[in-house]
């Protein structure tokens, strides 16, 4: 599951980051480049994924889905997620094309009305089925799309972390910045922050139970999304890792979602 | 002996593990505006539907099977195996035989490529619901590009309201007798050849079609005189083109049709802009706009019974992105020459008791004697739909 891996989200608390030591300017970009590299050779994975949905008042609603990922050549990672409840969108699917030096492509099937829709590259911050993620929160870090400064040294989850601020490039993109937290042993994401246009910090990303597959590489459990706005937020329990699942380019295609 | 029964036993353990189920169920209320004046005389009618539907997928195999079955209070039961099909993927290739539906086209109003399947006008009035149709698909696959040939062994006359169904757009039309140019079976099947693919923020496809055209004519029959509905073999070259920017979409699909009684061509083209995450709610807001061309003389071989000529269709779509999946349409479809004006809303949510909620609702903003929905009425038609 190469979403939600060390190096996909960024933010941060900035009046707890900024540090008064002269840090060198590109160590961020280092620290989530090393992370990034941590992980290549993978090939594919298949995860299966519940997510829990809730609202201020407590109530919530679930949604599980599989996401199948084939690793591309220069962070250019392929995916589809398909829902498998709630049984009214079942089938449904998203297809996603990650872009090193474009914009990410991504199709929707809706099998109730048997077609494939384009998303627009517009829609990146809108939520994710209702949900605290965001359309871009869901697809693969690609390094060159953001700018970097290590800004701190922390602790989250009772680990020592490299704080790292993360500018996405992309004028698109819902936030203004982002601020994670990578550990220090396994350059694992452990915590995001992430910052609206008008640089508040509105929603928090914790993910834990970290397992390492194939002696090599780590992935969450749990990942939490936190809205501290709307007091809402989502859960996501990832099961059932399985890698070299042999998954063909072909399948993850526009017309292969049809079939 | 002992073991074969276990390795038979475990097989078909696994066999049963990869089957899944589900069935669609739902119930409508469709409430006309206007008292009817003539037969069938009742205000509103109830409609239930059932779509049971089994998936099971085996390494390259994959088996799906639904069934389509509704029966109205006022105007009987109808049904459809919509699909029964194999499907056996290859590396780069697959093979798929049976019934299925299969969508084509981009454009929102209509989809003038889209020729595989049947439309049932008496399933659903606004043309949204096809038949099931009997094919064979080649498929060869590319990272860019799909190339897919087709034999379509089958032919399905287009399924009409009943005498008994409002609205009474084609009345009468379904008791009337099917007459086609060619028969079309295993041994003289419709063929298509059709090539898809993309580049960038670029799609685009290319079919060919060769067989019973899925739009009848309102012909008089020689002998002895009577009024039929008449198929006239069709040769048609299809393309369609999509662009997704930022916020914009644009979408373009064209059709060259030659029968026996001419040859024209249609087009449909336009845009769609779309504001996201607007006021940071989370929800989108799109406005559309499409024109519809058809350039078909309406009397040559028959009288044709329902296309766009010259119309524009616009409107705004809101899509909440939200727990209750919750989307709105509103749409306006404009005969430039008459006119004459059609409204449709849709709106669905997730709602109570985790069934899906919709309401769908056409009205007239102005009409003239002759234009395509002359015998329409305002009706809004609600839907609540559980699926298990």
């Amino acid at each position: 599951m190469k979403f939600l891996k060390p190096g996909l989200f960024i933010s941060l608390q900035l009046a707890l980051l900024i540090s008064s030591q002269g840090l060198a300017k590109d160590q961020g970009y280092s620290i989530i480049k090393k992370s990034l590299e941590l992980d290549e050779g993978f090939k594919d994975n298949v995860v299966k994924a519940q997510m829990t949905l809730r609202d201020k008042s407590g109530q919530s609603s679930v949604r599980q889905f599989t996401v199948k990922t084939l690793e591309g050549a220069d962070e250019e990672d392929k995916t589809i997620l398909t829902f498998e409840a709630p049984k009214d969108i079942k089938g449904t699917a998203l297809l996603t094309h990650n872009k090193k030096n474009s914009d990410n492509l991504q199709w929707l099937y809706l099998p109730t009305i048997r077609r494939v829709k384009r998303i627009s590259t517009g829609n990146k911050s809108g939520p994710f089925v209702g949900s605290e993620f965001a359309f871009e929160d869901l697809v693969s870090h690609q390094l060159e799309k953001y700018s970097y400064k290590k800004v701190a040294d922390s602790v989250a989850n009772g680990i020592s972390c490299y704080v790292v601020e993360q500018t996405p490039k992309d004028k698109s993109s819902g936030y203004a910045k982002q601020i994670v937290w990578i550990d220090k042993s396994e350059h694992r994401l452990q915590k995001v922050h992430y910052f609206d246009k008008k640089l508040a910090h509105f929603k928090t990303l914790e993910l834990s139970g970290y397992k390492k597959f194939k002696k090599k590489f780590w992935r969450p459990a749990k990942s939490e999304m936190t809205n501290l706005v709307s007091g809402k937020s989502t859960i996501i329990a990832w099961t059932e890792y399985k890698f070299g699942q042999n998954l063909k380019d072909r399948s993850f295609t526009k017309a292969a979602l049809k079939r | 002996m002992k073991t074969l029964a276990l390795i038979s036993l475990i097989f078909a353990q696994q066999a049963f593990a990869d089957l899944e189920w589900s069935t669609k169920a739902s119930a409508s209320s469709t409430v006309f505006q206007r008292d009817p004046e003539s037969e069938p005389r009742y205000k509103a009618n109830e409609v239930f539907t059932v779509q049971p539907r089994m998936s099971w997928e085996h390494d390259s195999w994959k088996v799906v099977g639904e069934y389509f079955f509704q029966l109205g209070r006022h105007d009987g039961p109808r049904d459809d195996v919509r699909d029964f099909y194999v499907l056996l993927n290859l590396d780069s290739q697959y093979l798929k035989a049976g019934r299925t539906i299969e969508y084509w086209g981009v454009t929102e109003s209509q989809q003038l490529t889209n020729i595989i399947n049947q439309t049932d006008i008496r399933a659903d009035i606004f043309g949204d619901e096809r038949l099931g149709q009997t094919l064979i698909k080649w498929g060869l696959v590319t990272d860019r590009h799909e190339l897919s040939l087709y034999l379509l062994p089958e032919f399905r006359a287009r399924r009409f309201p009943a005498k008994a169904s409002r609205p009474r757009f084609f009345s009468g039309v379904n008791r009337l007798p099917i007459n086609t140019e060619k028969t079309t079976s295993l041994t003289n099947p419709d063929w298509v050849a059709r090539v898809i693919g993309s580049w960038d923020a670029f799609e685009y496809s290319l079919s060919l079609f060769d067989g019973l055209s899925r739009e009848p004519l309102l012909a008089l029959q020689a002998t002895p005189p009577n009024l039929e509905l008449y198929y006239e073999t069709l040769k048609q070259l299809g393309a369609d083109f999509q662009y997704t920017g930022e916020n914009l979409l644009l979408k373009a699909e064209g059709v060259l049709r030659q029968t026996k009684s001419q040859s024209y061509s249609a087009i449909t083209y336009g845009f769609e802009y779309t504001f996201f995450d607007v006021l940071q709610s989370g929800g989108d807001i799109g406005g559309f706009l499409e024109h519809l061309v058809d350039k078909r003389d309406s009397q040559k071989g028959g009288r044709h019974l329902l296309y766009n000529d010259n119309h524009i269709f616009y409107g705004l779509r809101w899509t909440g992105n939200d727990t209750a999946n919750s989307s709105l349409l509103a749409g306006f479809l404009k005969q430039t020459d008459t006119r004459s004006q059609y409204g449709r809303l849709q709106f669905e949510l997730r709602g109570f008791l985790g069934l899906r909620y919709s309401l769908d609702s056409l009205f007239i903003v102005s009409q003239t004697e002759n234009d395509n929905f002359a015998a329409a009425d305002n009706f809004v038609k609600i839907t609540g739909e559980f699926t298990f």
